[in-house]
């Protein structure tokens, strides 16, 4: 879990200071830019519209309690 | 459109401590949705093509249980085609917020570099050389041909430049041809420009330099021309200007670069282009994946194809469309695995053919290149059209 968060752009970003711990000390960078993180964040709207067009035709309801 | 920056230092500067860190990353993961999406290992039931398989066989590399030399073959492998990338939990629900994806296309780009630098190549090798060959010689002559009897300026000074790759002046210069007339019609000022050399991803995989120097060549030419917009007609050049080309050449590119779906779609909304002639087809689209999965571009080409009239379009979503592929790839993975290419394509012919489409429509000469020698191999009855072609028609 990351509890330490901040806001940029309206959306939910891991505070930088906190990956330093992580992801710098074991050498992992990944230079991301904003288009290339609209285009995830496109894409994963796709993929949940997709999934809900797709699993909503039927909505299964709760077993009865005997 | 813009260009996008997606550059892990550990595998450009090839440290292998971090590129292990990596792979165990994906070793470690308990989804492997790579595994449900990747057209290779749903056409050859083969886990090890997966970005899955590709990262363990690197994380085993690093530990000492296996030698690089056991990736030779298995490394071809890959389509380079994003799916396992974009459906991969890390990056589709988590990469935005981390800001750490998974780069499997960089990975295998960089153990076929580590290989070919130790003087292995894979099987067919040959056969890839030849093609890329085939591009390499093509005279200045042979490269304007496509336009022999057009009204197309070069070397002439403009602000727009219409991108023509070798592939497609060479190839499949019908496409040239049309988007050619398509900008006449519209009264666009523009220039031709063609790559003196090509500009190949398949240099990626062996010989990056050789990459740069063409790349950096046929952005001067853009440059000294004056251009602001560069139209492109080909998704795999698009990729290469908006993704690798920051990556590897280490600046943005000085113009802004536009698919010519963008740019007609962008036309059609100001009602500068309209379709006035009908066009009785059941059409469905594919998403060519330089297009789709690694530049995001997904609407233009249904909107275009949607609005000329006489068109029955049947839609199918584009997240489904995630685990297709024409089966191209690039000339390594044609060349060296051609069949399990071919099969791949008649999965994806096969599926529209399933939807009642009389007509499959591609925006990529790729696709359209690998659907046809499908459909020829297979004897599949459907047409493989460009998007082009259809516009132009529908224009009058």
């Amino acid at each position: 879990m990351v509890e330490d968060v901040i806001i940029r752009y309206g959306r939910f970003e891991v505070n930088p200071k906190r990956m330093e711990k992580n992801i710098v000390k074991n050498d992992l960078i990944q230079e991301i830019d904003d288009n290339e993180r609209e285009r995830i964040i496109y894409c994963r709207k796709l993929y949940l519209e997709w999934m809900h067009l797709h699993f909503a035709k039927k909505v299964v309801k709760p077993p009865h309690p005997e | 459109m813009t260009q996008f920056i997606s550059i892990k230092k550990h595998i450009k500067e090839a440290k292998w401590e971090g590129i292990a860190r990596d792979c165990y990353n994906q070793f470690a993961c308990s989804h492997k949705m790579c595994r449900t999406y990747d057209p290779v290992v749903l056409a050859t039931g083969d886990e090890s093509y997966s970005a899955y398989g590709f990262h363990t066989s690197v994380l085993a590399v690093t530990r000492g249980l296996a030698k690089l030399e056991d990736l030779l073959d298995s490394f071809t492998f890959c389509l380079e085609c994003a799916s396992c990338e974009i459906r991969c939990p890390n990056t589709l629900f988590s990469g935005d917020f981390y800001r750490y994806t998974t780069t499997t296309i960089d990975l295998v780009r960089f153990v076929r570099r580590q290989l070919y630098e130790k003087g292995l190549k894979p099987r067919n090798w040959e056969k890839v050389e030849a093609s890329l060959s085939r591009l390499e010689t093509v005279k200045k002559e042979e490269l304007i041909q496509w336009s022999r009897d057009l009204k197309v300026k070069r070397d002439v000074p403009s602000e727009t430049v219409l991108l023509i790759d070798t592939f497609t002046a060479t190839q499949l210069s019908s496409i040239a041809r049309d988007i050619t007339e398509i900008l006449n019609k519209l009264g666009i000022d523009f220039t031709v420009i063609e790559p003196d050399a090509p500009l190949q991803q398949e240099y990626l995989s062996f010989n990056v330099e050789l990459f740069k120097k063409n790349a950096r060549n046929l952005v001067d030419k853009a440059v000294k021309l004056g251009a602001k917009t560069a139209l492109i007609i080909n998704p795999h050049l698009l990729t290469l200007l908006a993704r690798e080309y920051i990556k590897y050449n280490e600046e943005k590119l000085p113009f802004e670069q536009v698919f010519f779906t963008d740019y007609l779609w962008e036309l059609y909304k100001k009602g500068i282009l309209k379709f006035t002639k009908e066009i009785n087809l059941r059409a469905a689209y594919h998403d060519p994946c330089n297009l789709s999965k690694l530049n995001g571009i997904f609407d233009s080409p249904r909107k275009l194809l949607k609005s000329i009239p006489g068109i029955k379009y049947v839609e199918e979503h584009q997240v489904l469309q995630w685990r297709y592929c024409c089966g191209f790839g690039n000339y390594i993975f044609k060349n060296i695995n051609q069949d399990v290419s071919l099969r791949i394509g008649r999965t994806r012919v096969e599926n529209a053919i399933d939807l009642g489409a009389d007509a499959l429509v591609v925006a990529c000469p790729h696709c359209m290149d690998q659907f046809t020698e499908v459909i020829r191999t297979f004897n599949l009855n459907i047409q493989i059209l460009h998007l082009t072609e259809l516009i132009l028609k529908a224009m009058g």
